[in-house]
């Protein structure tokens, strides 16, 4: 108990000050805007170099300017603000040069007459400044004390310790670190687990898998000296090795096949169809055990080595970037992402703690943030991922390639649909238009702003409208365009009074104003009778016009993009017509503008969301399509590379100084230097792995070493900061990442030296003295008992029951059982995945869209780089392995076995399912319990009655109400087990207990 | 002590100590761990009963409300046309008028006062105001941004951008579950943004809302798995059992580990969920009279599952009601929306009331913004009203709330606030200080941070507490 009350006074120290954290103030937009806009720009330029904290400035008259909080208490002299009075505010008294002593800046150097009644206004709005508080000793980083840290300081070659060992526990260094610790405290090592215990752990640990029985076997025949360290061998020659170290690098990496945004109306797709390159590279990586330095370059920059102009495959690397969420679109989002992924999980640097501010705790401040944001600022994914290997032409990728032009096809369908639709109609319909905007405009509609809303009254297109709207008013006051002229002239008249007025009107046409000879001829030769024959003239001229122009609609000729004029240069023989021509296609102040710039404003979203949706469906088919062939999905320099600005508050618009593209100082020293080569990731990537940052190394070899205990020995595996925990055992931790560098960073040779310990090869079974001492096992007087994670319970059903596809690599499949949820049309891909009994790494994962089985046995969350997933003993699991169809099947699968089918007496079946599950033979105590259990339910047995679902009649769906169809659809949709479910009987029951058991999912 | 009973304490299974120590510890000031702490230690020797992130805990102060209702009403409700009457708007009707940036558009509601206390309530909200009285109605709410997609994960997890735990996980992180055969946290249908709206982030998984579909009507399709269709009870029983009985002898060879315990347990909780959350939804066995007085489809469906949840011990149910984003039609949406809601609303109150439980349950009603006191320019149909984040309405009743009382002010136009501003994350704070938390203590640690709900924002406004 001691401890306990040791621990809670510590707490509360805490908690209070956690307090401490004060409530930021909060302002007005329109406050922070003014600040931003017309005093922040003036006190940097004008005031920081002498008065403020900033690094290579100074405080002159002990007077900093650089937060609220220092402007409001001065300097030598007084308050430099008094919010709200100006006359009491010596800053406004310097910068008016009132008092010549106090004149700033200094010299003739005054400010403009403008800026300083800015700055006045602004003391009198009380001062609102949203700058958080840098005091000058707290704010600090203080760079030597943090070097105190021990995750800063360089990796020792630390001297393996000597100790009294009786037990002969030492078989390696590791054992002398474990065994000193030990000893200090009294405790003593656990015995070597048995031979059974160790090969399934080791298994396990290796691939995620079990171990076969005849594997079993096998082993403990082998009496020879070195038959663990072959299994070992063995094993970390597997090719599931890497499928196993490969997912758990994915959770680093925060790993999905979705971006995690919306459909948005099937405009986004929020598919990464070529995400699943990026997993076959990681689990390649690990089967060939490439060295950690390299792995980690080339995640960051492979697209900047040499290796990969000759092997595009390496590209596949850069998926650690790019495989993040995607904000909607928010490239800051993203960057943010990158930085964190990147510092978190190579480094457990909580570095994007510093967006917002320099980091409260650890040595990174925020233009090293920004430092590292400029170089993903200039980095970007190209428009399309290239090729890993040229496709061959097989008949799968021909049809690939047909079902992808199929699609491009109808997006140029639709495009050309969509654009005679509306241009056509723009000009074909030039009356209507015309007509319904003399309606919006009498009616007083257009004023109201539901203008819209006339547009569909008549049937029209919106945007149009709105384009025919603005000129008929631009038109009718000041300057009118000859071709308009008329029609506002008509339309001027009230329309009581047409037949009266408008014989003047016409009469007068083209006297006091230009007018369109064509319009001006029409209407003299039939004076119209009313607007709406003024209107039908329109249509028919132009329509004349638009198809003696003959023009594609949308097609631009000439200039700049987005400045281009329509197609349609060419002169017409009508003269007539040519004068329209030119007004319509020719001239930049036209009546009604065709430019591009015009049209894409006024339609581009519909346009490109129309043909976004279509699109989409591409997507579906990169993912999914057999022929469809391997991409990588890089991230490549733009251009030269650019420095980012640091982000005042991490508000985008809020621009402090500019942050030199550079590594974190911490780690790189103060006198680093900038990247130089384009965007910089690679000088990054070298910055990281290399023997020079100490995290690195610690980091990487930390985490191996929770893989294989379950518990690491810095408990907080993704941050290695000041608040972090300290590691369980320092020097062997460096011990580790020093053997790991001299050893060419090789992952499998630490492994290999970890698993040939005797800490690691310790039985699981708990001491009471030990509990007593050390409950939480930091010490390591044993080796952990673990729940396996999800995909090792996963694969070992599948395993167990014979189904297991051990197919490597290749496209997401959907597995089996495990159904994607559709939640709602936001988040329907639409993609037809295969579904088949393979390793969880290969299943489909959807941010947001986890199954919920994913959920209940703690999968990590795709959204963040994860270092720990954290284990929850909850009954939605119980329930999953009680009721779900998953383990139903699986059941009837194992009994379905030939094998199983073999056995003959009831004994030998018990025998049979202990060997498959448990890899061992039951005890009498265990068999006498199966065979009463089954002998009592055979003679109970009787046909159970279980209420099923009623069949839903589809023919039915018509008459159901709104409410009943979708309750229908959504059972249909969620149906499983449903009136396919059958009872399981009495020796499927059996073997159902066999798997739900604890030793099923435990490691010892 | 005995070294028997020395099992790993209660967090070691979910948590470990350090886990606990580092993360949880910060959530509970002095006080509250005080007594958090005698209970883990006899819990300790209950052994893995207790082993459970959710088992109930004290909040930081003695207060009224128990457990959370959150009526969210997805899309921006108008303020306008609810709880916030502004009939001097109609003198500028048709006129420009830069105050609101466009043409001001009435309400083409009446308003009563009603109750009391006379807070004015439009007609569309008639039954709920005869609770007026009960009702502390915000006028002054205001958020940070006018898009749907922000403004409501800003709503639900205070903030509008980065992945952040939803309040309810929140709330259940500080106050545990009751009941551990329901989860602590449920989400009602769902809506705008999915799972980011009750996910627990970075907290631990346990503490992640319960996405359940209220539209289908068969309990047994809400939570996975819930029901078997491969064995009848009693034969799960039998299966138990026979399990109970291999896991002894497992456990005998591996020694006494919590966590191998936790998970025998799991199965037994997990048995009784079966007929418990299967109950909790099935509405026929509310009287006829109860459900009549809610309705069974819709929104009275969701109320009165919402308030048996809360019955049987559920911490927080987010109610999703969707479909407020009223650009075009205001008159006949808002008729239709708010009348599909009104009775059920006011059955809520009437029978959380009648039971004696709104007392201790907070019933939170509002969207995640309020709509311009303008026309929409882009209305497509009859006149409607645009996206708005300066000033909208919620509302609160029961969980010593103070009722009877209409908050704050916004100008002529409802445009402004322009007294007792409420922001959402205010809001936030004073739903953690009804429920016993003061806010900026109800941490967890996170990348080395200490998180919370409000962020480093957030004040109590007291006047709306009793």
């Amino acid at each position: 108990m001691k401890r306990i009350i040791g621990s809670i006074t510590g707490l509360s120290l805490l908690a209070l000050a956690s307090a401490v954290f004060a409530a930021a103030i909060k302002l007005e937009p329109d406050q922070i805007e003014f600040f931003e806009k017309k005093v922040r720009p003036v006190l940097v330029e004008h005031c920081y170099k002498c008065h403020s904290s900033q690094p290579d400035a100074k405080i002159k008259a002990d007077l900093a300017l650089d937060s609220r909080e220092a402007t409001l208490k001065g300097g030598e002299s007084g308050p430099a603000v008094v919010p709200g009075k100006p006359d009491k505010s010596l800053l406004i008294k310097a910068i008016k040069h009132l008092d010549a002593d106090m004149a700033m800046p200094p010299k003739t150097n005054k400010l403009s007459d403008e800026i300083i009644a800015n700055l006045e206004q602004w003391v009198r709005m009380g001062a609102p400044d949203p700058r958080e508080a840098t005091d000058r000793k707290v704010g600090k980083v203080d760079f030597e004390k943090a070097k105190e840290h021990w995750a800063f300081k360089p990796v020792s070659k630390p001297t393996v310790p000597k100790v009294a060992d009786k037990q002969g526990f030492v078989q390696s260094p590791i054992d002398s670190f474990v065994l000193a610790k030990l000893t200090e405290k009294g405790l003593a090592p656990s015995s070597k687990a048995d031979k059974r215990t160790l090969l399934r752990r080791v298994s396990y640990d290796l691939t995620g898998l079990p171990p076969t029985p005849e594997e079993i076997d096998a082993f403990l025949k082998d009496n020879s000296k070195d038959a663990y360290v072959k299994a070992v061998d063995r094993l970390l020659n597997s090719q599931h090795f890497g499928e196993h170290w490969g997912r758990l690098w994915l959770d680093i990496a925060r790993y999905a096949d979705t971006t995690g945004d919306r459909q948005n109306g099937g405009r986004r797709n929020p598919l990464l169809p070529y995400a699943w390159t990026y997993r076959d590279y990681v689990i390649q990586s690990f089967n060939q055990d490439l060295p950690y330095d390299k792995f980690i370059v080339q995640q960051i920059a492979a697209d900047k080595l040499p290796e990969s102009a000759q092997d595009k495959s390496v590209l596949r690397a850069l998926g650690f970037i790019t495989v993040g969420k995607t904000f909607m679109g928010n490239e800051n989002e993203m960057i943010d992402d990158r930085i964190d992924v990147i510092c978190k999980g190579l480094m457990g640097f909580t570095v994007s703690c510093a967006r917002c501010h320099d980091h409260k705790f650890d040595p990174v401040t925020q233009k090293d943030y920004y430092g590292l944001h400029g170089v993903f600022a200039s980095s970007r994914t190209p428009g399309e991922f290239p090729l890993v290997t040229e496709p061959k032409k097989t008949p799968e990728y021909e049809d690939f390639l047909a079902k992808v032009a199929e699609v491009e096809k109808q997006v140029e369908a639709y495009h050309d649909g969509e654009n005679s639709r509306i241009r056509g109609g723009m000009l074909d319909r030039a009356g209507d238009y015309l007509i319904a905007v003399n309606d919006a405009i009498t009616s007083g509609a257009a004023k109201g702003g539901n203008v819209r809303n006339v547009a569909r009254k008549y049937k029209l297109e919106a945007a149009i409208f709105e384009l025919w709207l603005d000129t008929v008013r631009a038109n009718s006051k000041g300057k009118t365009h000859p071709v308009m002229a008329p029609w506002v002239a008509y339309a001027a008249i009230p329309e009581k009074e047409f037949a009266k007025q408008s014989k003047a009107v016409t009469a007068s046409l083209g006297k006091d104003k230009p007018a369109s000879a064509v319009f001006v001829k029409e209407f003299q030769q039939k004076p119209p009778a009313s607007l709406k024959e003024v209107a039908a003239v329109y249509t028919r001229v132009i329509g004349e016009l638009q198809k003696a122009v003959g023009a594609k609609p949308f097609e631009y000729r000439g200039g700049k993009t987005r400045d281009r004029k329509p197609v349609g240069e060419t002169k017409l023989a009508d003269e007539r017509l040519e004068e329209l021509r030119v007004a319509f296609f020719d001239d930049d102040k036209s009546c009604v503008s065709l430019g591009e710039r015009e049209m894409s404003k006024l339609l581009g979203v519909q346009f490109r969301n129309g043909e976004n949706a279509i699109r989409s469906t591409r997507y579906a088919l990169e993912m999914s399509h057999p022929g469809s062939p391997a991409r990588a999905m890089i991230l490549e320099d733009a251009g030269k590379g650019r420095d980012s600005r640091v982000m005042i508050r991490g508000e985008a618009r809020n621009l402090g100084d500019v942050a030199p593209r550079q590594f974190i100082q911490i780690l790189a020293g103060p006198n680093r230097e900038q990247f130089k080569d384009g965007s910089g990731r690679l000088e990054m990537a070298r910055s990281i792995a290399t023997r020079d940052n100490p995290l690195t190394s610690r980091v990487w070899a930390n985490r191996v070493w929770k893989n294989l205990f379950g518990e690491a020995i810095v408990r907080t595996p993704s941050d290695f900061g000041v608040r972090s925990d300290s590691p369980t055992h320092p020097e062997m931790l460096d011990y580790l990442a020093d053997y790991l560098m001299d050893n060419g960073w090789s992952t499998k040779k630490l492994i290999r030296a970890i698993l040939l310990s005797s800490t690691y090869q310790q039985d699981s079974k708990t001491k009471d003295k030990a509990m007593q001492i050390d409950p939480t096992n930091q010490l390591l007087w044993r080796q952990n008992i673990r729940r396996l994670p999800f995909e090792s319970i996963h694969d070992t059903f599948c395993m167990v029951d014979g189904t297991l596809d051990l197919t490597m690599g290749g496209q997401v499949v959907e597995l089996k059982d495990m159904p994607v949820p559709t939640r709602g049309r936001q988040y329907n891909f639409n993609v037809d995945l295969k579904v088949a009994p393979r390793r969880a790494i290969y299943g489909f994962i959807g941010r947001d869209q986890l199954p919920d089985a994913y959920r209940s046995f703690d999968f990590s969350n795709p959204d963040m780089t994860t270092g720990e997933r954290i284990l929850t003993t909850v009954p939605q699991q119980a329930l999953f392995m009680m009721n779900s169809p998953f383990v139903a099947d699986s059941v009837r699968h194992i009994l379905a076995r030939e094998d199983f089918k073999a056995q003959k007496s009831p004994e030998d079946k018990i025998k049979f399912l202990y060997r498959i599950t448990y890899q061992r033979a039951p005890t009498d105590k265990e068999l006498t319990l199966a065979k009463d259990f089954l002998a009592k339910q055979m003679t109970e047995e009787k046909p159970v009655v279980i209420e099923v679902e009623k069949k839903i009649d589809l023919s039915k769906l018509n008459q159901m109400s709104k409410s009943e169809r979708k309750a229908a659809m959504a059972r249909l949709q969620g149906s499983k087990g449903g009136e396919s479910a059958k009872a399981l009987d009495a020796w499927e029951r059996f073997t159902q207990v066999v798997l739900l058991a604890n030793e099923f999912v435990f490691l010892n | 002590m005995d070294p028997k009973q020395h099992r790993p304490s209660a967090i070691d299974l979910c948590f470990n100590r350090r886990q606990f120590l580092n993360r949880f510890g910060m959530g509970f000031g002095a006080l509250s761990l005080a007594s958090l702490m005698p209970e883990l230690s006899a819990r300790a020797a209950l052994g893995a009963r207790s082993l459970n992130p959710l088992a109930p805990r004290e909040p930081h102060f003695p207060c009224k409300a128990k457990r959370v209702i959150h009526i969210f009403c997805q899309g921006g409700p108008s303020h306008l046309d609810t709880w916030d009457p502004k009939p001097g708007i109609a003198k500028y009707e048709g006129k420009e008028v830069s105050e609101v940036g466009g043409i001001p558009l009435p309400s083409p509601f009446k308003f009563t006062k009603m109750g009391k206390s006379g807070v004015e309530v439009s007609e569309v909200f008639s039954k709920i105001g005869e609770h007026i009285d009960d009702i502390a109605v915000i006028r002054s709410m205001t958020t940070d941004i006018p898009s749907h997609e922000f403004a409501t994960m800003m709503m639900t997890t205070g903030s509008g951008r980065l992945v952040k735990p939803s309040m309810g996980s929140w709330v259940l992180y500080g106050l545990g579950s009751v009941n551990e055969n329901l989860p602590g946290f449920i989400a009602l249908n769902g809506g705008l943004g999915g799972a980011a709206n009750w996910r627990s982030a970075f907290l631990p998984g346990a503490f992640q809302g319960t996405l359940i579909s209220n539209v289908n009507t068969s309990p047994d399709k809400i939570i996975e798995n819930i029901k078997s269709y491969y064995a009848s009870q009693p034969q799960q029983r039998e299966q138990l059992d026979l399990l109970k009985a291999f896991n002894e002898l497992h456990a005998q060879k591996s020694g006494n580990e919590a966590a191998l315990e936790a998970r025998i347990q799991s199965f037994e909780l997990a048995f009784k969920m079966q007929t418990e959350a299967m109950d909790a939804f099935d509405l026929s066995k509310e009287p006829q009279s109860v459900r009549e007085m809610y309705g069974t489809e819709g929104a009275g469906r969701d109320m009165l599952v919402a308030r048996r949840l809360v019955e049987k011990g559920v911490r927080f149910v987010q109610v999703w009601n969707n479909g407020w984003d009223h650009h075009t039609n205001l008159e006949s949406n808002m008729r239709q929306r708010a009348g599909a809601i009104d009775q059920p609303i006011a059955a809520l109150l009437a029978d959380l009331k009648q039971r004696g439980m709104l007392e201790d349950t907070l019933v939170v009603w509002g969207g995640e913004f309020g709509r311009t006191p303008r026309h929409d320019k882009q209305a497509r149909g009859e006149p409607g009203r645009d996206h708005h984040s300066r000033a909208f309405v919620s509302w609160m009743a029961g969980g010593g709330v103070k009722g009877g009382q209409a908050y704050g002010q916004t100008d002529e136009f409802g445009y402004n606030v322009v007294e007792n501003k409420v922001h959402n994350h205010d809001l936030h704070a004073t739903i953690l200080h009804l429920l016993g938390f003061d806010h900026e203590k109800l941490t967890y640690r996170y990348n080395g941070r200490d998180f919370r709900l409000t962020d480093v924002y957030g004040q109590v406004v007291k006047q709306l507490v009793a």
